[in-house]
């Protein structure tokens, strides 16, 4: 090959590299900024449009939003709506006022979704509201706490008996070493049945063996969180008998621990609560509390949704789904513990 | 394909644009990248500018929405306390503006609880508007009962709004400061890649004027070689004939006609030269063999057997007769002519010549009767330098004969050999007439023609003395003829390389 035609080879391959370098900048800055804007767009629009991606949306009423097993529930509620569909919102999230139970029903009602779940109680107030949410054409269904009187579809809680059984192989359990006497404190808004299933419940499961128990039930102000610890404190601190407490709600639970604690009274009572924290999982690993009855919160929030998904598509629901419970003491706390 | 025609075509376009216009053209299209690269980061800032804008949108729109609904609820109040037209009015214009900016309301781009909150909202402020509607109504029908009620499920619904307004807001502000954190850190990635985008660009236009620029310079450099090289002396240097349109196709179409044109006239030269060279050969051939020729029939004119047999036979009948002078010179003779007839190729020694130039003395000496004397002075060591034949006693003959037969007296011919420098001179000079300047330097360059009727051939003999010497050494510078004799007649030096003829 002549020294000229090398040259002019040099000097071809020197523009092809030219035009390609030149080529592929501008493609790859095209499809960069292409890209980067799109990339920057998902970015932006990263969010669900509730109206494209679900048919209908079910509010969820609790009467505190902050509450663990509530959370709990209604993630589950939310998880199972998301399969069907359904936009599980979590009434009062993101609300910078604090509002009540009733005011959140209200809003619920106005808002005007497909279906409302409500942690209901017997109060005239939530009976009505539930009933005035059936007249606009939303169907109710209340979980944990009924509102038995009311137009609800259904109700997703715990059978009280149930409950008072599970409450009674616990007595059983703890009671060994203790004498017979039991005091149940249960919140004054529950309905006499309730009541009297609990009751037949416990007696049912601790009177199975040698001992026979004394069961005393005593009615707490459960209005509020101050009430509560007010009516739990002055039972405690005038009580002199008692060998083992029951509590029936999660504020009493609280409310409970910590005045025995007060009162210095932990070491010498054996001890029952509802619905377990971190707080009564630590108790009961250290032997402060003997043991707690739990709801299973995630099949509550579950069943929720599945009662009012079923009753707007079938237009019929089971009026009653029970949800399950079980029973933490040391044998099984570890569980527990190792769990979030 | 498509690629390889457009380019073909671009590159015809190109070669038939003036070098100015190419030049042009090429930092036209330069330019014109970088100021579509410069449109294109501007145009990316300005989306993201307007982005900026929007980020802080929907918390104007919240606060608009806001103040709407307080305004309708003002109305409701002023008419429900005064039950005045005005407020009537007034209310129902602002429940249609209450709608519009209700449509109004941006029901994308937000998180999944915004969203859920803003169709509850929605809602709401449906109910909002139904119940004062309802309110109204009953107002208007007087019924106290039912509008108090009413009225005051619309204050609670108004509370509920504007609260969940502001919580919205809230949460749009958060949502727009983490959106306005990205876009911030976007920008600056804008910014540096684009500070790259426009570094790179910039190397590639490099590149591609380079090009432009190769296109142009790289002829007039190969161009520049050629007229180096041509002016080297290489003229087979092939010139590639561009077929550009533009003045560099001009210039190397007129170099490479104006290098056929040179090559022609310098072959046309060259044939002229060669021509005239052939013919001052054959004239010199032809003049050397008429010489040949000549001597050729000198030597031709007797017969040289007969002659030496002649005289050996003369030489016996004078020593039978007691003549020993008449037998000696016969001798002489007879010797003289067996030097001539010897097969010695013509070369021989200078001892031999000195012989040579004794008998002839000899033979001189009887026919003058001892009126002509030579006086020698001879370097012995140089006697057996070779010379060619025949070089010393013709020279010796030409005094004889030239300088010294006709003169009054005594002649005297000098005879000396020696050394000088490198060469060997043998001089031979005599007392008598002498040679005119003009037949010398006729001599000396050849030119020399007997005169009618002389038939010596004397200067003939020298003439022929000096050519023979003259291509025995292949030298001009063999010969001498000196313009005055120290003995007042004709000196001749002949001057013999020592070291022997040229290669």
């Amino acid at each position: 090959m002549s020294k000229e035609s090398k040259g002019k080879n040099n000097k071809n391959r020197l523009s092809k590299v030219a035009y390609l370098i030149l080529g592929l900048i501008l493609l790859i800055a095209g499809v960069g900024m292409t890209v980067y804007r799109i990339y920057f767009l998902r970015t932006r629009m990263n969010s669900t449009d509730v109206s494209k991606d679900y048919n209908s949306t079910y509010v969820f009423v609790v009467s505190d939003i902050d509450d663990e097993f509530m959370r709990e529930a209604y993630y589950a509620a939310k998880e199972a709506g998301k399969e069907k569909g359904v936009y599980v919102e979590l009434m009062g999230n993101g609300l910078r006022g604090s509002y009540n139970k009733i005011d959140y029903l209200t809003m619920a009602i106005a808002s005007k979704p497909d279906g409302i779940i409500v942690e209901a109680d017997e109060s005239p107030e939530i009976k009505n509201l539930i009933n005035d949410a059936k007249s606009a054409g939303i169907p109710v269904v209340t979980m944990l706490v009924d509102s038995s009187d009311s137009e609800r579809k259904a109700f997703i809680g715990p059978n009280y008996y149930d409950l008072g059984k599970m409450y009674g192989t616990g007595v059983y359990n703890v009671g060994s070493s203790v004498g017979i006497n039991v005091t149940v404190l249960i919140p004054e808004n529950m309905s006499e049945a309730n009541r009297n299933n609990i009751y037949q419940g416990i007696l049912a499961e601790a009177n199975a063996g040698p001992k026979t128990y004394s069961i005393d039930m005593k009615l707490v102000n459960c209005k509020s969180m101050l009430t509560t610890e007010e009516d739990v404190r002055n039972i405690i601190y005038n009580d002199k008998e008692t060998n083992i407490f029951i509590a029936t709600n999660p504020d009493i639970t609280t409310c409970t621990y910590q005045a025995l604690i007060d009162y210095n009274k932990i070491s010498s009572v054996k001890y029952i609560g509802y619905y377990k924290n971190a707080s009564v999982i630590k108790g009961i690993s250290t032997g402060a509390v003997d043991a707690t009855v739990i709801l299973d919160s995630e099949d509550m929030g579950n069943q929720c949704v599945q009662a009012l998904y079923e009753y707007i598509n079938n237009n019929y629901v089971s009026s009653y789904i029970p949800t399950g419970i079980s029973l933490i003491d040391k044998s099984n706390v570890e569980n527990y513990l190792t769990d979030k | 394909m498509a690629k390889s025609i457009f380019k073909s075509k671009f590159k015809k376009l190109t070669k038939q644009l003036s070098v100015n216009k190419q030049l042009s053209f090429a930092f036209a299209l330069t330019i014109a990248i970088i100021i579509m690269v410069n449109l294109l980061v501007f145009a990316i800032i300005d989306r993201e500018l307007e982005d900026h804008d929007e980020a802080y949108a929907s918390n104007k729109y919240n606060s608009k929405l806001s103040e709407e609904i307080k305004t309708v609820h003002d109305n409701l109040t002023e008419y429900v306390l005064t039950k005045s037209t005005g407020a009537m009015e007034n209310y129902y214009k602002d429940i249609e503006k209450l709608k519009d900016l209700v449509h109004e309301m941006n029901l994308s781009d937000n998180d999944e609880m915004i969203l859920g909150m803003q169709h509850d909202l929605v809602s709401m402020i449906d109910e909002y508007i139904s119940l004062t509607e309802k309110t109204v109504q009953s107002k208007r029908g007087r019924n106290v009962l039912k509008y108090k009620e009413s009225y005051e499920s619309a204050s609670k619904m108004e509370e509920y709004i504007l609260d969940y307004i502001y919580s919205i807001n809230v949460l749009q502000f958060q949502q727009n400061n983490d959106r306005y954190d990205v876009m911030k850190k976007s920008m600056h990635y804008l910014e540096i890649s684009s500070i790259i985008f426009i570094i790179l660009i910039t190397g590639c236009t490099f590149l591609l004027l380079q090009y432009f620029s190769l296109h142009i310079t790289v002829p007039i450099e190969k161009l520049a070689d050629n007229a180096i090289a041509i002016s080297e002396g290489n003229f087979d240097t092939e010139i590639a004939v561009s077929d550009r349109k533009d003045e560099i196709g001009v210039l190397s179409r007129t170099f490479s006609e104006m290098l056929v044109s040179i090559k022609d006239y310098m072959a046309r030269e060259k044939k002229n030269l060669e021509e005239q060279r052939d013919i001052r050969e054959r004239e010199l051939k032809m003049e050397a063999k008429a010489k040949d020729a000549e001597l050729k029939y000198f030597l031709s004119q007797t017969d040289p057997h007969f002659l030496f047999n002649t005289l050996n036979a003369g030489m016996q009948l004078a020593m039978l007769e007691g003549a020993s002078k008449t037998s000696s010179y016969i001798g002489n003779v007879a010797k003289f002519f067996r030097y001539n007839l010897k097969k010695d190729n013509g070369v021989t020694n200078i001892e031999d010549e000195l012989k040579l130039v004794d008998y002839y003395m000899a033979i001189l000496d009887v026919r003058f009767g001892g009126e002509i004397k030579l006086v020698k002075d001879i370097d012995e060591s140089l006697l057996y330098t070779e010379v060619p034949k025949m070089i010393i006693q013709p020279l010796i003959e030409n005094s004889v004969n030239h300088g010294i037969r006709n003169m009054e007296g005594k002649g005297v011919i000098y005879l000396s050999i020696y050394k000088e420098a490198d060469k060997v001179i043998i001089s031979v000079s005599d007392n008598g007439e002498g040679m005119s300047s003009e037949i010398r330097e006729k001599i000396l360059d050849g030119t020399y023609k007997k005169p009618e009727g002389d038939n010596n051939g004397n200067g003939v003999g020298l003439i022929n003395i000096i050519s023979r010497l003259r291509l025995f050494y292949n030298s001009d510078d063999v010969v001498d003829i000196a313009e005055k004799c120290e003995y007042g007649g004709f000196e001749m030096n002949l001057k013999i390389p020592e070291k022997g003829p040229r290669e």
